[in-house]
């Protein structure tokens, strides 16, 4: 039992984690929140696999997470840009409500 | 048991717990500061494993600007504090949703 | 739960306490079963890291991460920047506005800590943005990482409430556009002189890279310090929005 398997072991509860929190939270940022959670958790089970001994490393997993790490940085800032859209929207229609 | 082992697992459970609490904490600060939190022990985790290009990106990018987004989000999103007369009258559409702190 | 089973219950079909079971119960399972796949998994010498040591002399960089990201699998790091570029676009502000990049704003509220916090701050940071694409050939380091030191200055930067950056002028979607349309120059041009795309010739492959590389840093610290800007002030882009920074 060395250390690269707990590590993936880890990384397959957080990706667990972050999936019951897009199922089950209520606010739309905490599921954003939760999807960024779980692509953490995706990260950390690819560099786990990818470390074979104490020396040998595979670099091509390294290189899927920093693809992965700059476009899950793109994605969330594409998903808040949206959520503040409706939020806009949501709080104008109940401004003119109220009046 | 040796030292190294020790830190990993308290690494591993740290993470574990931290990603509980970025999602279902109390107040969405509080998601957000645990999130950026969990961002910075995941970098120390990639050091652990070898991955030092991708413990320098994930400490600027996963940490650092998804953290100033969600921020710079969260603000536009929390409910204005200084106007009390509209809180009593805005509409009770999700019940469940008013009883947590946003 | 089983307080519902009632014939007169007329509340909402699904039971959030029941479903809350069942959603847990059936990641419970997904988790199981991917550490049973993971136990099974024998991990030695398998992968393609044989491939990459036995090539790594042809790729022109020493780091094996680099190699593989801008020469092995070139072509997906190119996708990687046009889906940046795509986000980009999608969230620039509605305006069309013709003026400089950088304004200096005069008046208006300053934070004079985070003034002088960034006066020391950014050549450091600017210098060793350069040292980490340099260096990146041969030690960790690389363009998204330069790239990425240099947006978090950029978001110092526009902290402070002394600098407005108009991402929709000229030289601002050449500086979003620069890293894309160079390495798709750069690969259609391979095409004529080795046949085949993103093909580098061997002892020409660590210029190219480097090349790349800048241009690709460029490109990524203008994306990523749009995408804060964007989601900051819209005030100045949006004249209907009545938001206002720091109230």
């Amino acid at each position: 039992m060395n250390s690269a398997l707990l590590y993936s072991i880890t990384g397959i509860g957080v990706f667990a984690i972050g999936l019951l929190g897009v199922v089950l939270a209520s606010h739309i940022m905490r599921k954003v929140l939760a999807l960024n959670v779980m692509g953490v958790g995706i990260f950390m089970l690819l560099i786990a696999l990818a470390k074979h001994s104490e020396s040998l490393v595979d670099p091509v997993p390294h290189a899927m997470v920093l693809t992965g790490i700059v476009i899950g940085a793109a994605g969330t800032a594409l998903a808040l840009n949206l959520m503040v859209r409706l939020h806009k929207m949501s709080d104008s229609t109940q401004e003119k409500a109220k009046r | 048991m040796n030292l190294e082992i020790a830190f990993d697992l308290l690494l591993m459970l740290s993470c574990l717990i931290l990603a509980w609490m970025s999602i279902f904490a109390v107040s969405l600060f509080r998601c957000i500061v645990f999130f950026v939190c969990l961002g910075l022990l995941v970098t120390i985790a990639w050091v652990q494993m070898g991955a030092y290009d991708v413990a320098i990106a994930e400490a600027a990018i996963g940490a650092g600007i998804t953290g100033a987004l969600l921020l710079a989000a969260w603000v536009r999103i929390r409910p204005a504090v200084e106007d009390t007369s509209s809180e009593s009258k805005s509409v009770d559409v999700n019940h469940q949703d008013s009883k947590e702190h946003v | 739960m089983f307080n519902k089973i009632d014939l007169d219950y007329n509340g909402s079909a699904w039971d959030s306490a029941a479903s809350r079971l069942v959603a847990g119960l059936s990641v419970a399972g997904l988790l199981f079963f991917l550490v049973l796949m993971v136990f099974k998994h024998d991990v030695h010498n398998t992968g393609i890291r044989l491939y990459v040591d036995d090539n790594i002399d042809l790729s022109g960089v020493s780091n094996p991460v680099t190699a593989v990201l801008l020469n092995f699998r070139a072509y997906d790091t190119l996708l990687e920047l046009a889906v940046l570029l795509i986000v980009v676009i999608a969230t620039l502000p509605g305006h069309n506005q013709q003026g400089p990049l950088v304004k200096r704003m005069v008046q208006g509220e300053h934070n004079l800590v985070i003034l002088a916090l960034q006066r020391g701050i950014a050549p450091s940071v600017l210098m060793f943005a350069g040292y980490l694409l340099w260096a990146g050939a041969s030690q960790p380091g690389g363009a998204f990482q330069a790239g990425a030191l240099l947006a978090g200055t950029c978001v110092l930067m526009l902290q402070t409430g002394t600098y407005r950056i108009n991402y929709t002028s000229i030289m601002a979607r050449q500086l979003l556009a620069l890293g894309l349309v160079f390495f798709v120059a750069v690969g259609l041009a391979l095409i004529f002189f080795e046949g085949n795309l993103l093909n580098y010739p061997a002892d020409h492959g660590g210029l190219l890279i480097l090349l790349i590389e800048g241009c690709a840093t460029v490109s990524i610290a203008v994306t990523l310090s749009s995408l804060y800007s964007n989601l900051v002030d819209p005030s100045f882009s949006d004249p209907t929005d009545t938001y206002r920074q720091g109230s």
